[in-house]
């Protein structure tokens, strides 16, 4: 049986979506693991890990991203989320 | 027993980006499984496809003699840049050189360790094994197809956790709910689920990795930027620690050409369990030089490391030793040897091999699910066309690559071995039998396809040992009393799979 359409979105939603959940998932999943590579003394132990975390961080805001019911409010708080934690970087570094 | 499961508009929406996701990557998905599957051979290949790879490696190979080799026929090569030498193997018996010219481009050559004749990459003979991995991630599309196949290994990824998802409430009776009962829908449908279960560990694998590979810059530069200034250096000087040794450009001249063998005897004294893979040279003709051993036991998921040594005081530099790694120099190794499935032994690559193909059925039978499911009225005629129209692409195109593959090995034997340009031959006939055998499934009933190429496929498979044993004169028998035993190997497979073709088809017209 084929997912029922009432719980879909519209066009405009799901592009809004997927394209927070690609682009503002992969700057927030890369974010989050530059704050602990800022933190950590051992670099290289975070960039390794990176290989696979960050895939799997990625994947899971891409997943969020539909399950939040309107498309602008994921590239609001996936938007936001990037700059705060951006600015975190900003002063860590 | 049944898990939690997602609350209704969770389910949907999570089943209906499942469906999606799946349907748009699956036929990129299937050709870099598929191909992958083979390509875990690729080293495995090479004898059976190149005749002149078909003799004893010498017990002590002359690297200098080698190298003087190589600077014969490429006068601007430079050996004070960073070279590499393979060791040769009883899979590929030539020692592979990979060094740069004096202007910085790359100079990659096959050396035979007995009469010193060169092959360029560019020039080699036979490239079937080689085809067939570079299709694996669409490799003939230059520098983009390296990034598509990791995006799409990225979409497998989120179409693994969705999946994972939506049968989380009966994920554990789904593991075992093995039936053929029932409708043909239901049976794809069951297969679908049960070897999606058993696959997730492979499937999680295969996507992170595969997804590492091609988006690989995605990942180091931000790092780059952030932590180390701009440089991707410092990331590799953790797995490559010679690297991170400054040379003296002003160094003295020096000859070292009879340190290698020494120093390498020395090294395998040391590691005997192990085999050399490969070494590296800085500075060759340097007095500051020093050569890196690659090791590898290909067994352990941590079972390779490199030992570093002066050719000078022959002392080690740096090393990495096998089993006793740090986890950040442990890591991109083991990523590589998950992917490659080069530990573990021959074994572990039939049950990585069985699982490929498990997998390629579980995308096959997720676009038939898809589409028969939509074969109702909630759906418009065009709706439905468009649907069947998909599906018997996607059909063409997956079901008619095995008997391509097949074609490429027979064209591989029927090509003369000694005609010029001869590799751009047979992967025509590759692609060209490929899109052909594709187009004319376009005109066959959707329900014959599969069961047409599969007895193609079987009749190639066949012609493939007969082929070989005519035209190079080795049949299984006597490649297996030579001792090339991978001759044999690839033959008997042939032969294997014609049986597996008859079994299916025989089971098919039962049901």
């Amino acid at each position: 049986m084929p997912a029922q359409t009432k719980y879909l979105s519209d066009k405009t939603n799901r592009f809004l979506k997927i394209s927070a959940g690609v682009v503002g998932g992969y700057f927030l999943s890369i974010c989050f693991h530059l704050i602990i590579g800022l933190i950590i003394t051992n670099k290289s132990i975070l960039v390794m890990t990176s290989a696979y975390s960050a895939f799997l961080l990625w994947v899971a805001f891409l997943v969020f991203a539909f399950l939040i019911r309107k498309g602008k409010h994921v590239w609001l708080i996936y938007s936001i989320s990037i700059l705060i934690l951006s600015f975190i970087i900003y002063l860590l570094k | 027993m049944k898990l939690k499961s997602l609350s209704k508009r969770s389910y949907n929406i999570l089943f209906h980006t499942h469906t999606v996701s799946g349907i748009v990557i699956s036929f990129a998905l299937f050709i870099i499984f598929f191909a992958g599957s083979f390509s875990l051979f690729k080293d495995e290949i090479y004898t059976w496809e190149n005749p002149e790879a078909r003799f004893e490696i010498p017990k002590e190979i002359d690297f200098p003699q080698i190298l003087d080799a190589v600077e014969k026929e490429y006068p601007s090569v430079d050996l004070n840049k960073e070279f590499t030498l393979s060791y040769p193997t009883k899979k590929y018996p030539f020692v592979y050189f990979y060094g740069k010219s004096e202007e910085n481009e790359g100079i990659y050559a096959g050396v035979h360790p007995i009469s010193y004749e060169i092959t360029d990459h560019d020039k080699a003979k036979t490239t079937v094994a080689e085809t067939i991995y570079e299709l694996h991630y669409f490799d003939q599309i230059p520098t983009l197809g390296l990034y598509l196949s990791g995006f799409v290994a990225f979409f497998f990824l989120f179409a693994t956790i969705t999946g994972i998802c939506i049968h989380w409430k009966n994920i554990l009776a789904k593991f075992s709910d093995f039936s053929t009962k029932g409708k043909l829908k239901q049976v794809w449908t069951k297969s679908h689920t049960v070897l999606g279960v058993i696959g997730i560990p492979f499937q999680i694998i295969y996507a992170t990795t595969g997804a590492v590979f091609g988006l690989l810059n995605l990942l180091l530069l931000p790092s780059a930027l952030v932590l180390f200034d701009g440089k991707t250096e410092p990331i590799f000087e953790n797995i490559e620690p010679e690297h991170s040794i400054v040379l003296n450009e002003e160094a003295k001249e020096m000859d070292y050409s009879g340190k290698i063998l020494p120093i390498l005897n020395s090294v395998q004294n040391e590691y005997k369990d192990f085999e050399v893979r490969k070494i590296n040279l800085h500075h060759y003709k340097k007095e500051d030089g020093f050569i890196t051993v690659t090791l590898d036991d290909h067994e352990g998921i941590v079972g390779d490391g490199n030992i570093t040594k002066s050719l000078k005081t022959e002392e080690v530099l740096t090393s990495i030793i096998p089993y006793e790694k740090e986890y950040s120099q442990a890591v991109y190794n083991s990523i590589i040897k998950l992917h490659f499935a080069n530990y573990g032994g021959f074994f572990l690559k039939i049950i990585y091999f069985i699982l490929a193909i498990m997998t390629c059925v579980v995308i096959s039978s997720g676009v038939l699910i898809w589409q028969k499911a939509r074969q109702n009225n909630r759906y418009t005629e065009a709706q439905q066309v468009f649907h069947k129209k998909v599906t018997k692409s996607y059909l063409t195109i997956t079901s008619s690559l095995l008997p391509a593959i097949a074609i490429l090995f027979l064209a591989n034997k029927f090509v003369p071995f000694t005609l010029e340009g001869r590799t751009f031959i047979v992967n025509s006939i590759f692609f060209g039998g490929w899109l052909l055998l594709s187009l004319l499934a376009y005109f066959e009933k959707q329900e014959k396809i599969f069961s047409n190429r599969l007895m193609l496929t079987a009749i190639f498979a066949l012609l493939i040992p007969i082929a070989n044993g005519i035209i190079t004169g080795d049949w299984i028998w006597t490649a297996f009393s030579k001792g090339l035993i991978f001759v044999a190997s690839v033959d008997l497979f042939w032969i294997f799979l014609f049986g597996v073709i008859l079994l299916i088809l025989k089971l098919k017209r039962t049901k």
